[in-house]
């Protein structure tokens, strides 16, 4: 043992970094080379030499030799030997199958380093039925290049898929340099991107993955479709791209509704346009049949956490163009990360949360968990509720109401946005508050009005639904109130957080309301899992006990004038 | 580690010509061919060498294991010695195994007993097992594998195992060794061998450092004796205390000390020391000391390493202080042993901490003294929670079936197509109001109806005024109606039962008939006074000196024992009662002026405020167990403070099944049938001590049916008559159930229009109405 070193490797292929170190900066950089870091909280960071990463490690050219001396010269024990053997297993596995172009333009190669390897891929029906044996190789059609990848990805083969891309046709982005200055890391994640064409950038939300998208457009200079989440996002790109480069405005087109559905050098369009169904296309799905047919030379999948399972495999017909997948929490409740690295890409660049926050790239968060308690006639519904329904009845608590009027209180005169899932709720906050609402049902015309209003200061309050979660560029926002959510979901709490993260002197604060003794404070501790690992703090608050009666007196309270209930 | 043996492996003339097609994936037509070359390249030396040399390390090792083990090995052995010996788990073992099955030289079997097994394929078997146990995995890198048990077996390692075991149920058998399935439970949880675990928990056992709880034959952590060890003391265990007397501070040779302590008559039936044993036991230290192996004392040493992150994870480094694991583990459940041990901090695991004695200072303290920061503030405030948490209980409603162990079997797959889940082993809840024929049907078919005792049902006072509180409910509203007057009354129930039996003694006549015409109205109201009172008396004799008829509508005409005591208060001046002492007369004046104020327990649905706020229940206490039984004998309540506030639980029977307890009865406060599975900590922490702690200002815990219960009442009469019926034949029938009432489902009044089958029910069950009674036939 050697206490110089400030790393402990574990058996199963985890690193616990110790951030106190004199030498953690050595070991962070030896790590963040091939170790993917899976927790960042205060004290000890947890990395994960996982299969992944090894082989991203390997397609950027690290070596196995490289691995063991870098993990060697910060553990401060002896490397576990099977660890050692693993590693040398999985990185050996990288470059076992290449992907290189074929005899014509609708053949690729699929070159087998390995007996077993090729014996598998003869043997197992659905490999066999993508390639056809060809001397030493294999024969694949280029409309099998991705679900080849898929496939082998799955029996734990990477495929390092050097085939051509699709260069697309030109199109010529000039950047407004003179309008802002892209930060260091965004260039770097643009680098980073540049040198395979294919990969997901990962960074925290309000760290202007948008502006990566118009960098990368910008230095491939070819015809571009951007894939969104929702409508709002599409038209945040648009601002975007208006804002940032010299395009013409015939230049970008949204692609939405089957009447509006303009199709231009680059266009934009969402997710659910994409995996609409009909036609009479190859794929059944009426859009992507006529987008596919366009001679794109990048595809931009932005919040890539939420590309839908029919985008995987439509996703899977576009293998020879570039893709960018942007998203600031790469964990899908589904857990098909594996499917984001085979079709869209393996990860290219990542910076933590916290390390942007401390440069100041984005908003210094604090993070509360205010409990309130049930009123006793909740609390008795709340008991005899049979499982299934005690989440909405916690979720729906009246007293969470109090809680609202006294944090919106403490901040007054600051933006606040007040988000949940339970509409009934949101309406009664939102009308308590005199705030306007969106809500699924909102058209698009009322969202941009309430956005807009918010953005001008007309409006402080603003009460969203889930489809606030994600893609609004709202960088007023400096407190977000939370009083519901979609059970255990990570990746919202992160998303939400990720609305009140634009820089903004007074930093930023962020409110989850949870019904005390109830299934809520389990469900918060594991939504809190992921920003509690990216080196966030939550502090717990109690709101005072709620008196029989009061919730409505308060409620009314909270729309003439403050309210009458402290927080301890 | 080299094997000189020759293996029998399978037959390759054996294997059938479709399933070698399928394994080379050719055609059949081709197999003869195929066979034949095969045959020929594994008697060729020169291939299997080049064969093997192409295989991975990991494969000669699953190679190794199958000549090893004759030929043919069965999977299970195959992961167990591939984890023991080479740290492969089981995902590697197959992995590892795949590329020998693709040339040929093992094939996957399956047993005539449906086990799946490897067999080295005949011919290559005698070529292949010389160069694989000659190769001796010494030739392979040497870090290719290391085996897990010397880093199991570690002084951290074992403390940790030995905390785990409070951490899980483990059972132990007739032979006092740790039962097979906990054992396995237990490995999977800390990320060790079976064998490993084992091994050590059989130390631990030895060394005194877990016990055998008597009751449920489970294993415990001593934890008096696991934070002696962890600093290198073994005060109750007389041999390892030995060891450490002969020890000294000095080298001694390891077989001299054992044989010194075999010696000693009073130690030498201890034959379980083994030379190994000291290797991980806390403060011994074995080495080589002139060529002689040695043991000898270690001072531990060591400061706080540890971490405690705000997602609620601890680490503890291999520099982390012994003591720091057993207490950190005392508090936590194991994710991983491993090299830095990783735990994370529950609510079950402390709530488990809090049994164990610990309190929420306690746990955080030990949990500072471990990690090198503060502890966060999330993290903190959750224990703070966790540890005074008041939810204790689950009270559930529906049909309570209690199924003994010999029926269980052939009953539960009927109840779980009913839509039933089992709360405890044996005890079966369906929830759905409607399905007591077809859980009737259900334990016929089965051969398990007998008699269902009724689950006592206590009528609210007020509501259900015809039909008498049970006697249980009826003192703990005496014991409630004491509390409210600011009465101590801990440690009076035998007092007042005592002078209740000596008043009616005392008295004849019209005093005693008074006395009994008295108690029957209290057991009607649910209203109770306390019989020692010198205002009870008073009340006696003024009721006594009024005429029979008057007395029966004063009576009859009080709802609850506020009206009672203003009303004989009014008549009692100016009837100059000279009997009564003065001191009574003034007393029961008192008491009438004090019913005015406070709510009495007939109104105690209506929101209202006692005196003062009720005393805290009490959460640690031991001997919950015994008090929780002493209560189910004695027909006693026992009060659950949960989200809702504290209930009181009249119990009718409690049942203890494997590690669940399960209360069934009826809650006092409304009469509903209810049956509360406590789990074991969570019933230790609800059952409180002082049982006048229940507060009436909580409004009446109701369901949501209860109007449409009593509505009822009259379409019910005959299933509770059933219900009495079955009553008679008493719990000695292998199986019993307990039903409630069936609800009479909603249906649409001519002209209205039923909703939406997703929609809630109108019914107010909070299903959707397509779930509830829409699909109910009409009687």
């Amino acid at each position: 043992m050697s206490a110089d070193q400030p790393a402990i490797i574990q058996g199963d292929r985890t690193v616990l970094l110790e951030v106190d170190h004199p030498r953690y900066e050595e070991g962070r950089d030896v790590l963040s080379r091939f170790a993917e870091l899976e927790r960042s909280p205060e004290h000890v960071h947890t990395y994960r030499l996982s299969a992944l990463a090894l082989w991203n490690a390997a397609a950027l050219g690290v070596t196995i030799d490289d691995v063991l001396a870098g993990l060697r010269a910060i553990s401060r024990y002896d490397l576990p030997g099977h660890v050692e053997h693993e590693i040398r297993d999985l990185m050996a596995r990288h470059g076992v199958c290449r992907l290189v172009d074929g005899p014509d333009a609708r053949t690729l190669t699929l070159e087998v380093d390995s007996d077993a390897v090729r014996l598998r891929l003869a043997r197992e029906p659905k490999l066999a039925a993508l390639v056809e044996p060809s001397g030493a190789g294999f024969r694949v059609p280029v409309a099998h290049r991705g679900a080849l990848k898929r496939g082998l990805l799955a029996v734990g083969y990477p495929v390092d898929d050097v085939a051509g891309l699709v260069d697309g046709a030109p199109l010529a982005i000039a950047v407004k340099h003179e309008s802002f200055t892209p930060y260091p890391y965004q260039i770097a994640a643009v680098q980073a991107f540049a040198a395979t064409g294919h990969g997901v950038v990962v960074l925290p939300c309000g760290a202007g993955k948008t502006i990566i998208g118009v960098l990368a457009m910008a230095e491939l200079g070819t015809r571009t479709l951007i894939l969104t989440s929702s409508r709002e996002a599409a038209a945040q790109w648009r601002r975007e791209l208006r804002a940032r480069t010299w395009l013409a405005d015939d230049a970008v087109a949204l692609y939405e509704g089957a009447r509006m559905a303009a199709i231009a050098p680059v266009t934009i369009t969402t997710y659910s346009m994409l995996s609409k169904k009909g036609g009479a296309g190859a794929t059944g799905f009426t859009h992507f049949d006529r987008l596919a047919r366009e001679p794109w030379g990048l595809i931009i999948y932005d919040e890539v956490h939420l590309v839908p399972a029919p985008i995987f495999r439509l996703t899977a017909e576009l293998q020879a163009r570039r893709r960018l997948g942007l998203t600031a929490t790469l964990i899908r409740e589904d857990g098909r990360e594996t499917d984001v690295f085979a079709l869209i890409g393996p990860k290219r660049y990542e910076v933590g949360w916290r390390v942007l926050e401390h440069s100041g790239h984005i908003a210094a968060a604090t993070c509360f968990e205010v409990r309130v308690a049930m009123p006793p006639e909740v609390a008795d519904a709340y008991a005899v509720a049979p499982r299934r329904e005690q989440p909405r009845i916690a979720a729906e608590n009246p007293a969470k109401r109090t809680a609202m009027a006294a944090l919106v209180e403490r901040h007054l005169g600051e933006r606040i946005l007040v988000m949940g899932t339970y509409l009934d709720s949101l309406r009664e906050a939102a009308k308590a508050l005199g705030a306007p609402l969106i809500t699924g049902d909102s058209s698009h015309r009322e969202r941009e009005a309430a956005y807009a209003g918010f953005r001008s200061g007309e409006s402080r309050i603003l009460v969203l639904s889930k489809v606030g979660n994600f893609a609004i560029d709202l960088p007023e926002a400096a407190v977000l109130i939370q009083i519901s959510g979609t059970m255990g979901s990570r990746q919202e709490e992160a998303q939400r957080l990720g609305r009140v993260l634009r820089p903004k002197p007074g930093g930023a604060s962020f409110y989850t309301i949870v019904s005390r003794h109830s299934c809520e404070e389990e469900l918060a501790l594991h939504r809190q899992l992921f920003l509690t690992e990216q080196g966030y703090r939550f502090f717990i608050e109690d709101l005072a006990e709620p008196e029989a009666g009061e919730i409505n007196r308060t409620a009314g309270n909270a729309r003439g004038g403050p309210s009458d209930v402290l927080l301890n | 580690m080299s094997s000189s043996t020759s293996p029998t492996g399978f037959a390759l003339d054996r294997v059938p010509d479709d399933q070698l097609a399928s394994m080379l994936n050719v055609a059949r037509t081709d197999v003869p061919a195929r066979r034949k070359k095969l045959a020929a390249q594994q008697v060729d030396p020169a291939w299997i060498a080049r064969t093997l040399d192409a295989l991975p390390a990991a494969t000669l090792a699953v190679l190794h294991l199958v000549c090893a083990g004759g030929g043919i090995v069965h999977e299970e052995r195959l992961f167990r010695d591939g984890l023991a010996r080479f740290g492969m788990s089981e995902c590697d073992c197959r992995a590892a195994a795949i590329p020998a099955i693709e040339r040929l030289l093992v094939i996957p079997l399956t047993t005539s007993h449906g086990h799946v097994a490897l067999g080295i394929v005949e011919p290559a078997a005698k070529l292949v097992a010389p160069l694989v146990a000659g190769l001796d995995l010494l030739e392979l890198p040497p870090a290719a594998f290391v085996p897990l048990e010397h880093a199991a077996r570690n002084a951290r390692t074992f403390l940790a195992v030995c905390i785990a075991t409070g951490h899980i149920d483990i059972k132990v058998t007739n032979e006092n060794r740790p039962h097979r399935g906990a054992t396995k439970r237990l490995a999977k949880q800390t990320g060790l061998d079976e064998a490993v675990v084992e091994e050590l928990l059989l130390n631990a056992m030895s060394s005194g450092l877990v016990t055998i709880e008597l009751v449920g034959e489970l294993l415990r952590p001593d934890l008096v004796a696991l934070a002696a060890a962890a600093n290198g003391r073994y005060p109750y265990c007389a041999l390892l205390a030995a060891a450490q007397d002969q020890l000294g501070l000095g080298p001694l040779p390891l077989h001299g000390l054992l044989q010194s302590l075999l010696s000693r008559p009073e130690l030498c039936a201890a034959s379980w020391v083994e030379v190994n044993a000291f290797d991980y036991l806390p403060g011994f230290v074995t080495g080589t000391v002139a060529g002689k192996r040695a043991v000898m004392l270690r001072v531990l040493e060591g400061g706080a390493a540890g971490h405690v992150t705000p997602s609620f994870e601890v680490i503890l480094p291999p520099e982390s202080r012994l003591i720091d694991i057993v207490q950190v583990g005392v508090c936590c459940d194991w994710d991983r042993l491993d090299r830095a041990i990783v735990g994370r901090i529950s609510k079950a695991s402390v709530l488990r901490a809090v049994v164990a004695g610990l309190s929420a200072a306690e746990i955080l303290a030990q949990l500072r003294a471990a990690s090198r920061h503060p502890i966060p503030q999330n993290v903190e405030a959750a224990i703070q929670d966790w540890a005074g948490s008041v939810i204790a209980a689950t009270i559930t409603k529906g049909h309570v079936i209690v199924v003994e162990p010999g029926a269980r079997d052939r009953v539960a797959p009927g109840l779980v197509g009913l839509g039933g889940r089992e709360l405890a082993p044996g005890v079966f809840l369906v929830e759905r109001d409607d399905a007591r024929r077809q859980i009737e049907a259900v334990l016929a078919r089965a051969g398990a109806l007998h008699r269902p005792p009724t689950v006592p049902r206590s009528p609210m006072p007020t509501e259900r005024a015809a039909r008498p509180a049970s006697p249980a409910a009826a003192r703990v509203r005496a014991r409630v109606s004491a509390w409210q007057r600011r009465e101590d009354f801990e440690g009076k129930r035998d007092d007042f039962l005592e002078v209740s039996r000596k008043i009616a003694d005392a008295e004849t006549g019209t005093l005693r008939q008074v006395a009994q015409q008295l108690t029957s109205w209290e057991l009607m109201r649910g209203d109770a006074f306390d019989h020692e009172d010198p205002a009870h008396h008073a009340l006696v004799a003024i009721l006594a000196s009024l005429p029979a008829d008057t007395r029966s509508s004063l009576l009859a005409s009080s709802r609850d024992m506020g009206e009672l005591l203003r009303a004989v208060s009014k008549r009692s001046p100016g009837r100059g009662l000279t009997s009564v002492p003065r001191s009574e007369r003034e007393a029961l004046a008192a008491r009438a002026s004090s019913a005015a104020r406070v709510p009495s327990v007939s109104r105690m649905s209506a929101p209202a405020r006692g005196p003062a706020p009720p005393p805290p229940l009490l959460w640690r206490d031991e001997g919950m167990h015994e008090r929780l039984e002493f209560a189910a004998e004695e027909a006693e309540s026992i009060a659950l403070q949960l989200a809702t506030g504290v209930r009181y639980v009249a119990i009718d029977r409690v049942l203890r099944r494997g590690t669940t307890f399960m209360v069934l009865g009826s809650d006092v406060s409304n009469g509903d049938s209810v049956a509360v599975r406590l789990n074991d900590i969570q019933a230790i922490a609800a059952l409180p001590d002082e049982l006048n702690a229940y507060d009436l200002s909580q409004p009446s815990y109701r369901m949501a049916e209860q109007d449409e219960d009593d509505d009822d009442d009259d379409d019910d009469d005959e299933d509770d008559d059933d219900d009495d019926d079955d009553d008679d034949d008493g719990d000695d029938d292998d199986v019993s159930a307990a039903f409630d009432a069936p609800r009479k489902p909603w249906r649409p009044a001519p002209g209205q229009v039923a909703p939406a089958g997703h929609l809630p029910c109108p019914c107010g069950s909070g299903k959707r109405y397509r779930s509830c009674c829409r699909d109910i036939p009409r009687a």
